[in-house]
């Protein structure tokens, strides 16, 4: 038999986060079969340690956060060669007045070269449900560090996505900084 | 609010998810609504970041994912439930072996059951005017095929017995004239040196002599152990081949 209240508790987990936790996955690992593998794991281990999730309402940080450190540990076996260092990369041009919709492919083609370190957070913060402290705590680093990476990403990411507009505009002062 | 603590105020005022105390957020807003400069800048930050937003999160469901979760979950809560129910089988064995064989020690423990039958069967051999094939049809019934000494004085028989002697079982027949009594044993050749125990041991002692005599065909010796003070028992007649005294 088991335990039929913990059973439902991880059912009740799986349907209310397991779109958004593929959709994480997806865009940490950038493949649809890593992604599915990530989330069926991150709910077995869900399952196997329910006992530890003392809050209920945490429920989602705490899958993000076990769905990221079976990523790291995935990396860290596969030691991907990929990833530029963003400190090659310097200013960024104004974008157009008229943005265009961006193309999740490019997207993820975009974050795909980003550093793990890099690509969490602004993977997190545009999923819009997460504080710059959830994200902290859920890396492990200063609420300062990770506002940091946050620029610098998402520096990269308007580079990568938005066509830079034909006159610079004047400097923002937040855009030149070297990543 | 002056444009540098607007600007440092933006990254907190994000639309679906602000930062920012009510008070400071409606600061940031009435000076975002004025300021010609940092206005359409934080129009921009908010149009990029709605559209990567919204990038971030299209991205199609595999059919049938939910479904595959709920299996995998119901496979590994399974195989974690045998692993579990598998590691305290252990236990659960020792257990049982401990008392299966307590139980088996308790068992064997109780005293036997007597067969009385059984005994007055087997060890009484008391025999009515006993002739040598009589004696010997006692003892085949009982798994042992022998040949009862011929020329013994059966007017001496009293009964006879299974014995066992070095591990195998022999044939023992009791003889007495009420005063004194003999012993014969029946010892195949075959299973026993019987020559070797009259030249290498001593044939008499305190109370008892030793003879041994053989049928014809040599494939029985009988050792004869004489009990009583006096004349031993003549259980054979004097011209029967012998060793001994």
């Amino acid at each position: 038999m088991g335990f039929p209240g913990r059973q439902a508790s991880v059912q009740s987990l799986v349907n209310d986060h397991y779109e958004a936790l593929y959709r994480y996955a997806y865009r940490l690992s950038g493949r649809a079969t890593d992604a599915e593998d990530l989330v069926q794991e991150t709910f077995c281990k869900a399952q196997e340690k329910l006992s530890q999730l003392r809050e209920p309402e945490r429920a989602k940080a705490w899958l993000f956060s076990i769905l990221r450190n079976g990523y790291l540990h995935r990396l860290r076996a596969s030691q991907h060669p990929r990833m530029l260092t963003l400190e090659e990369i310097h200013d960024f041009p104004e974008p157009a007045e008229n943005l265009p919709e961006v193309e999740p492919e490019k997207l993820q083609q975009a974050l795909n070269e980003l550093p793990e370190v890099f690509r969490t957070p602004v993977i997190m913060f545009y999923f819009e449900e997460f504080s710059y402290r959830d994200i902290a705590e859920q890396m492990e680093v200063p609420i300062g560090t990770v506002m940091s990476r946050l620029a610098r990403a998402k520096a990269f990411l308007r580079d990568r996505l938005f066509p830079p507009a034909p006159v610079a505009a004047e400097s923002r002062g937040r855009t030149s900084h070297g990543l | 609010m002056d444009c540098k603590t607007a600007r440092q105020m933006l990254d907190f005022a994000r639309p679906r998810r602000p930062e920012l105390e009510t008070a400071d957020l409606e600061a940031l807003e009435s000076h975002l609504a004025d300021c010609p400069e940092c206005g359409p800048l934080a129009q921009t930050e908010r149009q990029i970041d709605s559209r990567l937003s919204r990038a971030m999160q299209t991205l199609p469901i595999p059919e049938d994912l939910h479904n595959r979760l709920l299996t995998k979950l119901e496979t590994e809560r399974r195989s974690r439930n045998w692993k579990r129910r598998r590691w305290l089988a252990l236990p659960a064995a020792a257990a049982a072996l401990l008392l299966a064989t307590w139980l088996g020690l308790n068992w064997f423990a109780k005293p036997s059951h007597i067969s009385v039958d059984e005994l007055a069967d087997v060890d009484y051999g008391k025999l009515i005017n006993p002739r040598p094939e009589m004696v010997e049809d006692y003892f085949r019934a009982r798994g042992i095929v022998t040949v009862a000494p011929a020329n013994a004085n059966y007017a001496f028989f009293s009964e006879c017995y299974v014995e066992s002697l070095e591990g195998k079982r022999i044939a023992k027949l009791v003889f007495t004239d009420g005063k004194s009594s003999a012993r014969v044993y029946i010892l195949p050749t075959k299973d026993f040196d019987v020559a070797e125990a009259a030249r290498n041991q001593p044939m008499d002692g305190s109370g008892w002599k030793a003879k041994i005599w053989f049928d014809p065909s040599g494939k029985y010796g009988y050792l004869v152990i004489y009990l009583g003070e006096g004349e031993p028992l003549k259980v054979f007649p004097p011209t029967s081949p012998q060793l001994g005294i």
